[in-house]
């Protein structure tokens, strides 16, 4: 465990418990005390990324929040879900209020995970006021851990200025603009990559490596209802690669751990239930609709066209398809298979089995969505459901650029 | 050499210009930057030209120091007006019973309570 990955385990540890902290009823001076000391320990990542000269994250870094603290709060999820779940446990201080406004705010979808409002709701404290600016400020400081790991992968010049161009021209603003889905797609590559990480270290015996697997598991959970399938979609990949593959990714006892990382977002989906929510989720999904649709062959053709012709995914294949083909075309021809890097095996296997799962899974999602018409729902989310899937790919194609695809 | 270099400056104004459009998508403000940290900033633009309504209604609401208010049908009515009321307002709550209405007509039902230029403030006892 490098020293960088500890701070980044105190950071997001930080955000967790700031978190739970909105559980109870919490003394005004400790919130505002915690909101100093996440942003204390934000600006000394900062610090220590510039120490270890990688100037490339921190010109990410300032670009976005340049651009997060100049602009106003837009988008309606960003606008209506998520900074209106933060603005009302700014001022009410406890999660409990979430569930008691439901009935006048239905569309403020109180229920779902609200990880990134009570990060908002605690770095407003250090105003002391509400505005529609600053407690967008949230959205990097929850990027802050996938980036820096990100980064810190790619090595040469050219895998830099395509991740850029990847983040900027497939997740777009939807990064910085206060929504879910763009930090839920460097969430969901993060995972995949800690996992990755987590084993080819071979030091599982150690707490703090389960534990930097347990709370970036528990914090892509609580992102949004998403985040959810987007893990189970990993985990199913890493069993089934296990069960058809010589030798395991991992032991059992992770599995025990992927369990534990489960538990915040049962506690939340339990609280939910109990506070007479349930019924928003039946009204979003009904499994019953999908006997009628699995069977339409137009609306499964419908589906797979919004899925993936759309700019994010376009880009993300593309970069897949262009930087890969040396490793498909060469692991093809079985003579020279063995030349490449078994990791290298693994870990586009994990990405592609994870990404296939999460499709299958998004597209049960639309098939049992009572929201409206297909149509619609598919022409307002699908473009934003994908993303994860788009990035990952794009990451992993930026990945075998002129890098260690083939053993040296 | 030179062409590696043509291609780097390329793909930096591909870059720049799409940090310039993320930004613009964004709504960036020069001014909302320098005034990140001051209350309500960012709300003039949500609440644009059709919506300013409802900033005079939150001004009043703070000077009265009203916790809770209620709006005529004919407001409540007005595509978005509801949940963007509820959004600005916020933490004062909108409540079909509470005893304070707001209303752009003339009502004699209730007891004005002031004339604005561009609503009217009653108390409704119930």
């Amino acid at each position: 465990m490098t020293a960088q990955n500890k701070l980044l385990i105190i950071f997001q540890s930080l955000i967790f418990f700031n978190y739970l902290s909105y559980f109870y009823i919490t003394p005004e001076i400790i919130r505002i005390s915690l909101a100093y000391i996440i942003i204390f320990f934000f600006l000394y990542i900062l610090f220590d990324e510039y120490k270890n000269k990688n100037y490339f994250f921190l010109f990410l870094i300032t670009t976005y929040s340049i651009i997060t603290l100049g602009s106003p709060i837009i988008d309606w999820d960003a606008r209506s879900v998520w900074i209106m779940n933060a603005k009302q446990l700014f001022y009410a201080g406890n999660i409990n209020v979430l569930f008691e406004d439901y009935k006048n705010i239905h569309w403020s979808h109180n229920n779902y995970p609200s990880l990134s409002a009570t990060l908002s709701s605690t770095i407003a404290k250090i105003l002391n006021h509400w505005n529609e600016i600053f407690p967008k400020f949230s959205s990097i400081l929850l990027i802050c851990a996938p980036l820096i790991f990100l980064c810190r992968l790619i090595k040469n010049r050219w895998q830099k200025i395509f991740l850029l161009l990847a983040l900027l021209f497939i997740l777009e603003k939807r990064v910085i603009n206060g929504e879910m889905d763009g930090i839920l797609s460097l969430y969901f590559c993060y995972v995949i990559f800690i996992i990755f990480d987590y084993r080819i270290k071979n030091n599982l015996n150690k707490i703090i490596n389960h534990y930097f697997l347990i709370i970036n598991s528990i914090i892509i959970t609580l992102l949004k209802n998403e985040g959810l399938p987007a893990l189970l979609s990993i985990i199913l990949a890493i069993f089934l690669i296990d069960k058809f593959y010589k030798k395991k990714i991992f032991e059992l006892n992770t599995y025990i751990y992927f369990s534990i990382s489960l538990i915040p977002i049962l506690a939340w989906m339990y609280l939910v239930t109990q506070n007479n929510e349930l019924l928003a989720f039946q009204k979003v999904f009904d499994f019953s609709l999908l006997k009628e649709k699995i069977f339409n062959f137009a609306s499964i053709l419908l589906i797979f066209n919004k899925l993936i012709i759309n700019k994010g995914m376009i880009i993300g294949l593309s970069l897949f398809l262009f930087f890969s083909k040396d490793y498909i075309k060469f692991n093809n021809n079985l003579e020279i298979s063995h030349l490449f890097n078994y990791q290298t095996q693994k870990i586009f296997l994990l990405t592609l089995t994870s990404t296939l799962i999460y499709f299958l899974i998004l597209s049960l999602i639309f098939l049992c969505g009572t929201y409206e018409t297909l149509e619609i729902f598919l022409s307002q989310y699908a473009h934003r459901a994908i993303l994860p899937i788009a990035f990952t790919l794009g990451y992993i194609g930026i990945l075998t650029i002129k890098t260690n695809v083939r053993k040296k | 050499m030179m062409k590696l270099n043509r291609y780097l400056f390329l793909i930096g104004i591909i870059i720049l210009l799409q940090i310039f459009l993320i930004g613009h998508r964004m709504s960036f403000n020069f001014k909302n930057f320098i005034n990140f940290y001051k209350k309500n900033e960012g709300i003039y633009e949500f609440a644009n030209k059709d919506f300013s309504l409802i900033l005079e209604i939150q001004n009043v609401l703070i000077d009265k120091n009203y916790n809770e208010i209620s709006f005529d049908k004919e407001l409540i009515n007005t595509p978005n007006f509801y949940y963007k009321a509820f959004e600005i307002i916020y933490p004062i709550k909108i409540k079909v019973n509470s005893n304070f209405l707001i209303s752009t007509n003339e009502r004699n039902d209730c007891n004005l309570v002031e004339r604005y230029k561009n609503f009217n403030l009653y108390d409704c006892p119930k």
